[in-house]
């Protein structure tokens, strides 16, 4: 594989695993530095990586692993919890318009679900790949990755149905 | 899509069992104005999920700037590579055909040098020849 059909690929998914990365560690500078990472350590282990076919999978397979790294560590939990507040201030901001509200709420929604769900959840319903990749790429199996998803989406439709009662309620 | 349709892909949503095709169809009836209003609720989901598909890796990586660097260190490299073997070429090559045309011009050289020094002997004679000339020109005049 040429550097420039190896760059291509990978720069091929940088806005997935940039999204993957966003989810889980909320913050979008942290997403963008794991991002940058995750790029540079496949670009110094190209030659190695040359015999891999599916070079997406295992990059998006390695940017879920720097950032559960990085969230396991103490240092990133508090610059979570940092820029959780600030997104959540700079979104209040477009409270005043109904469908951005509601659409802010399910990003809400999305930020309590467990790791795994949340995960599965983003490669499913944002990235659309298939169960086999997203098997590939969470290390959990086909059926693991099915439940979660299952879940996931069964309590985000539960908070949506609170949530849109209770707007009924407050506006009538 | 019709009512009926969409509440059993729905249902197959939940349960993980939709196929890619069958979630497309569901965010394609979701994003239309005419959404039923028992199921209002999944719109802003449905919105929320393609808006952040949206969402683009801004920063820039850095190896494609290094790429760029190592490019043009490799032309750089070619270039001196393709100027050296050139001017190996033309040591080794064009420069016999100079060293017979340096003979020649050697033997040039050498013969416009004789010619030279002869001439400069024959102008010493005609400068004699000058002075011989006046000075027998004032005797001549004298008398």
């Amino acid at each position: 594989m040429e550097k420039g059909t190896f760059l291509e690929r990978i720069l091929a998914v940088q806005d997935s695993m940039f999204r993957l990365s966003k989810r889980l560690l909320t913050s979008t500078e942290e997403a963008e530095d794991a991002v940058q990472e995750v790029l540079a350590k496949l670009w110094k282990n190209m030659n190695s990586l040359k015999t891999i076919s599916n070079l997406e999978g295992y990059a998006m397979t390695m940017t879920k692993n720097y950032c559960l790294d990085r969230l396991k560590s103490k240092q990133a939990s508090q610059l979570r919890l940092v820029h959780f507040k600030h997104d959540k201030a700079t979104s209040s901001l477009d409270q005043q318009i109904d469908d951005r509200d509601s659409i802010s709420y399910v990003f809400d929604f999305m930020e309590t679900l467990p790791e795994q769900q949340k995960m599965v959840l983003q490669l499913r319903d944002v990235e659309q790949y298939d169960f086999e990749t997203i098997s590939q790429i969470t290390e959990l199996s086909q059926g693991a990755v099915r439940v979660a998803l299952s879940r996931a989406r069964k309590t985000i439709r539960k908070k949506l149905i609170k949530a849109h009662q209770h707007g009924i309620e407050t506006g009538s | 899509m019709e009512l009926k349709q969409v509440r059993k892909y729905l249902e197959r949503y939940l349960e993980s069992n939709t196929t890619l095709e069958e979630e497309q169809a569901l965010y394609a009836y979701f994003s239309q104005p005419n959404v039923d209003e028992n199921l209002a609720h999944y719109k802003s989901y449905f919105a929320a999920i393609a808006q952040q598909r949206e969402q683009r890796f801004s920063g820039e990586f850095n190896p494609i700037i290094k790429t760029r660097k190592v490019q043009l260190k490799r032309f750089a490299a070619i270039a001196a590579a393709a100027l050296a073997g050139v001017f190996v070429l033309q040591q080794t090559i064009i420069n016999p055909k100079p060293a017979a045309e340096e003979l020649v011009f050697e033997e040039f050289k050498a013969n416009m040098y004789l010619v030279a020094t002869q001439l400069n002997k024959g102008k010493q004679g005609v400068a004699y020849m000058e002075t011989f000339n006046q000075t027998t020109d004032k005797y001549l005049k004298k008398e």
